[in-house]
């Protein structure tokens, strides 16, 4: 949409800065000014000013050798690549069942879609309460039909505990993934289905063949929305397991955290939320390269 | 459009109203669910002769926070210069608030901290040297030891509010099934013995019930790295020297080698989590359980439990306990009147510390331990001798992200997923690694 | 034929039944279980449907906790952070699509940028400006850093950028003032856009987590989404008061998710497009 050089008086700085000036303002202070000074931060060490001293690059160097840090990254990385898949193709499930012409269809919607309007508290709540050992849920409705005879520990084993968080955020995040893809489908011109039909196609192939293609380009985005998503894990696992056990479901947002207010050494916790920004860029622009080069 | 703007503005005028009036409520009410009389008055004294209001920050909930407000609000009845409002903070993030409040010196006059904790808040410099502020409070009614604790390089920061220690809880009637007295337990000197009453006690015990309750899961699973420091040190062992760590020593070892030995003998089961330990032990479903003094109040809340209390009997070598003290603090950036006004306060809330004994406490003034009203509660004459077995953490900066690491470690050995050998080295490793 | 073809719907018809209330299930036990006695079991059948059912879950929750407080606050935050919010973002888009001026480009280019910037990655350094300001537990130090949102601005100017321009010269030959242009043209053609958004901002605003964590540590600051974890952590083997909490705090989200359940899927795909 080209934006025609309108009337000159329109054209006034004034104008422009007093239209600007109220986001600009709060952005500058309370976005960009954070993204320089963390950054300058990174190079020091203290306890947010207090003892501070310019370090030059030993938190970076430390950061590199630091266990913990490349624990919790494969941490988050770990989850960015099981959730993600997940939630796509159970997004694009419920998608399809929603936008289905059955009977049942919009009340998969309503109901795949209510958690996301629920809050992260709630969410992990309900889900702790589902998966605890003894007074929980699901160990004792699996004990009633006979299936397990002895408590599961949902929380004291790290495959375990990411079964829970995963389970937790699929629940949560499908709804919304499924509306994009619902307005996606939606966009797909009918007579595409009918032409194939006629053409003999049946509904595996004109999914295969007509919906995913067509879907290429919201698949992407809602890909690309997940990642990022899940590159900010903190709440689930914050709330469900503590990050255990031990450190095996602590991401990275929690490490920044313990390290910037638990340790208070807010230097080395901006190196690593530089770290966390830095990761998260290159894969977006990987991911970018990755999509492009499809297209053409 | 108009409908949500309209609709959000006028849900929010409604909220206002509401929260209007249960900010009423608000003073006399805490987030924890408590039976706490909601009618319960904000006793302010007469507006002629206050000079003004003292916040006074607290991590207490449940009963504490009731037992605290009492004495508070006797306090403000009265009439002193400055009355005291007492809040009551959310405990997971008490400190983060703590030290937000000292860096941006901004915040409470005074507040509760651990004295495990002051060696973490020094830094921030806004820990008020207690002997600068004018008072006339005679130093010689405290414990020796607690103000000893305080004390760092000669300069006072805090005044000690009270120690709490790890002690073991018993229910009489699971004893009795297993022909077991109190005696019996005292006694157990030795891990032979101990071991001999643990064995008793499994099979008199029914499905759901314990032989020993020990919380062990979850996000807070500090009663077993508590339980763990208990055995280390009663073998002579320790946890930190300095800036060293030692609990990868034989005795830190063997200590965290019991702990999962009774837990493959049956005694402890997996699985549960902080607060379910206090429930357990509350329902009468475990035989022993071992927690801070501070569960004393929550468990006379049932009347069907018959339980007894005294301090953990050495069954690894010394009868030596874990143990912390709360203490008052005043920041820096507080003016010189309400300074005073605070330690003020601080020392009246010691004198009638009987009150906070009743939560379990053992309190700072020898003349409210040796007199005859503290005497006469139940249990609580015989937290004072375990005042005396308590070891105390070394004091160190970054000693409570220590315990988080080493609790998060001891967890991981008991769930059994690495070795104890294992896990103490990796938190030496880790925890030396935040030292620097 | 026919026969097969209507068993095959019935069966499709109930597996997708089936299906959404499973998806519905974790709620609806949240639901059954806040309405039983303290302390029931309600991980059976017999416990759910087969023992009697109170309110006094909810009566104690109000009667010992602040949570009326804390409704207030996330309500009183996501509505100042969503409206005000909606309002500079709009303004902003406004002078990026409809003026030109010099610089204009590297605004934009500033912008977008803070598209890739969470929060999380800023808590360190935004969290000190907080305490140079003397802002921590304070109402401003929760809303204000979340105000500026380049997500808004950007999805704004793509409409506004749709807009005719036709509009805005016959507005100019006639003498309005450019305030005029934005107030009296191009705010109330995107109200659509405005509605979602606003909806959409007000859940994410509500269901915020980490910010408030670190923000709000006083009880009469803290959010719901804050509180509720603290309040729920003082039961342990009781699984009806948490619930009865997690329900307490739905109450509003089902009801605006009922309500505005249009303008929250448009508000969803518009983030989607941009």
């Amino acid at each position: 949409m080209s934006t025609n050089r309108i009337k000159s008086s329109y054209n006034s700085w004034k104008a422009a800065f007093v239209f600007l000036f109220p986001f600009m303002l709060l952005y500058g202070f309370f976005t960009i000014y954070p993204l320089f000074n963390g950054f300058i931060m990174s190079f020091h060490t203290g306890r947010f000013g207090i003892g501070e001293e310019f370090v030059g690059l030993a938190n970076y160097i430390k950061m590199f050798s630091d266990k913990h840090f490349y624990g919790a990254l494969l941490n988050t990385l770990f989850f960015v690549a099981i959730s993600t898949p997940l939630i796509v193709v159970f997004g694009l499930l419920f998608a399809v069942i929603s936008n289905s012409r059955f009977k049942g269809a919009n009340f998969v919607k309503i109901a795949t879609f209510l958690p996301y309007v629920l809050s992260i508290s709630v969410i992990t709540s309900v889900w702790v309460y589902i998966f605890k050992p003894h007074i929980g849920l699901l160990n004792n409705v699996l004990m009633n039909i006979g299936l397990i005879s002895e408590q599961i520990m949902w929380f004291d084993n790290s495959l375990f505990a990411w079964t829970t968080i995963t389970v937790a955020t699929l629940w949560w995040t499908i709804g919304f993934n499924m509306i994009i893809l619902i307005a996606g489908l939606q966009d797909i011109p009918h007579s595409l289905y009918e032409a194939s039909s006629i053409d003999g196609a049946n509904r595996l192939q004109q999914f295969l063949f007509i919906t995913l293609p067509s879907l290429s380009g919201v698949l992407k985005m809602v890909i690309l929305l997940q990642v990022i998503a899940s590159f900010k894990l903190f709440g689930q696992p914050w709330l469900m397991t503590g990050g255990g056990p031990g450190n095996s479901t602590t991401p990275m947002v929690q490490y920044i955290y313990e390290t910037g207010f638990r340790d208070w050494n807010s230097g080395y916790a901006s190196t690593l939320s530089y770290m966390l920004l830095f990761i998260m860029v290159i894969v977006a622009m990987i991911y970018n390269r990755l999509t492009k080069e499809k297209e053409v | 459009m108009k409908k949500i703007m309209v609709w959000l503005l006028s849900l929010t005028l409604m909220m206002t109203v509401i929260a209007g009036c249960s900010n009423e409520q608000d003073n006399s009410n805490n987030t924890g669910a408590t039976t706490g009389d909601a009618a319960n008055a904000n006793e302010t004294s007469d507006t002629n002769t206050t000079k003004g209001e003292l916040v006074f920050w607290t991590p207490f909930g449940g009963g504490d926070y009731e037992f605290m407000k009492e004495m508070v609000d006797e306090y403000n009845s009265t009439s002193p210069e400055y009355t005291v409002e007492i809040v009551s903070k959310a405990w997971d993030t008490y400190y983060q608030g703590i030290n937000g409040a000292l860096i941006s010196q901004s915040g409470p006059d005074v507040f509760i901290t651990h004295q495990s904790k002051l060696a973490e808040l020094i830094p921030t410099q806004q820990l008020q040297n207690i002997q600068e502020i004018n008072s006339s409070i005679d130093w010689n009614e405290y414990n020796e030891s607690q103000l000893a604790g305080v004390t760092v390089d000669d300069v006072q920061y805090a005044v000690p509010l009270d120690t709490h220690a790890a002690v073991m809880f018993y229910n009489n009637e699971i004893l009795e099934r297993a022909n077991l007295t109190a005696e019996d337990l005292a006694s157990a000197n030795d891990m032979e013995s101990w071991n001999n009453i643990l064995e008793a006690l499994l099979p008199v015990i029914s499905q759901d019930e314990h032989v020993l309750d020990i919380a062990n899961s979850g996000a807070n699973t500090v009663q077993q790295f508590w339980s763990w420091y208990v055995l280390a040190v009663q073998d002579g062992g320790g946890y930190l020297e300095g800036d060293t760590v030692i609990m990868n020593d034989e005795p830190g070892v063997e200590a965290l080698d019991i702990l999962i030995d009774w837990k493959e003998k049956g005694y402890l089961k997996s699985g549960i989590d902080d607060g379910a330990s206090y429930d357990i032990f509350k329902s009468g479903k475990a035989a022993i359980n071992f927690t801070g003094v501070w569960a004393t109040g929550n468990y006379e809340t049932n009347p069907d439990l018959d339980f007894g209390v005294m301090p953990i009997p050495a069954i690894n070598g010394q009868q030596k306990t874990w143990g912390d003290s709360h203490t008052f603090a005043i920041p820096s950036y507080v003016d010189g009147e309400r300074q005073e006004a605070a330690l003020y306060f601080a020392d009246w809330i010691n004198s009638h510390a009987v009150t906070w004994a009743k939560a379990g406490h053992v309190p700072a003034k020898k003349t409210v331990t040796e007199s005859e009203e503290y005497l006469n509660l139940p249990y609580r004459s015989d937290y004072a001798k375990v005042v005396d077995q308590v070891v105390y953490y070394p004091s160190n900066e970054k000693l409570w992200s220590a315990n988080d690491i080493a609790a998060k470690l001891i967890n991981t050995a008991f769930i059994g997923d690495i070795t104890s050998q294992e896990a103490l080295d990796l938190a030496k490793e880790e925890i030396e690694a935040i030292m620097e | 034929m026919t026969n097969t073809i209507k068993v095959k719907k019935v069966v499709v018809t109930l597996l997708i039944i089936l299906i959404g209330l499973t998806m519905l299930l974790p709620i609806l036990w949240m639901l059954i279980a806040s309405f039983k006695v303290y302390e029931t079991d309600v991980t059976t059948l017999h416990g759910l449907f087969g023992t009697s059912f109170t309110v006094d879950n909810f009566k104690k929750i109000v009667e010992t906790s602040k949570i009326w407080r804390w409704t207030f606050n996330s309500f009183f935050i996501a509505t100042v952070q969503s409206l005000v919010g909606i309002l500079l973002a709009s303004l902003a888009a406004f002078a990026l699509s409809v003026i030109d001026f010099k610089g204009k480009k590297l605004v934009y280019f500033i912008i977008l940028a803070g598209l890739m910037i969470p929060v999380e990655a800023l808590v360190i350094p935004l969290f000190k400006i907080i305490i140079d300001l003397q802002w921590v537990n304070t109402y401003k130090g929760l809303i204000l850093p979340g105000l500026a949102m380049p997500l808004a601005v950007i999805i704004f100017k793509q409409f506004y950028d749709s807009i005719p321009r036709e509009l805005i010269e016959a507005a100019s030959m006639d003498g309005a003032s450019i305030y005029w242009v934005w107030y009296k043209i191009f705010l109330p053609l995107s109200g659509n856009t405005t509605s979602a958004l606003l909806i959409f901002l007000f859940i994410q605003s509500w269901n915020n987590f980490l910010w408030p964590l670190l923000i709000g540590t006083d009880s009469s600051l803290m959010t719901l989404t804050v509180a509720l974890p603290v309040f729920q952590s003082t039961f342990s083997t009781d699984v009806t008061m948490p619930m009865t909490a997690n329900l307490f705090a739905s109450v509003p989200a089902i009801i605006v998710f009922l309500i505005f359940q249009k303008q929250i899927v448009k508000g969803i795909a518009m983030t989607g497009i941009k």
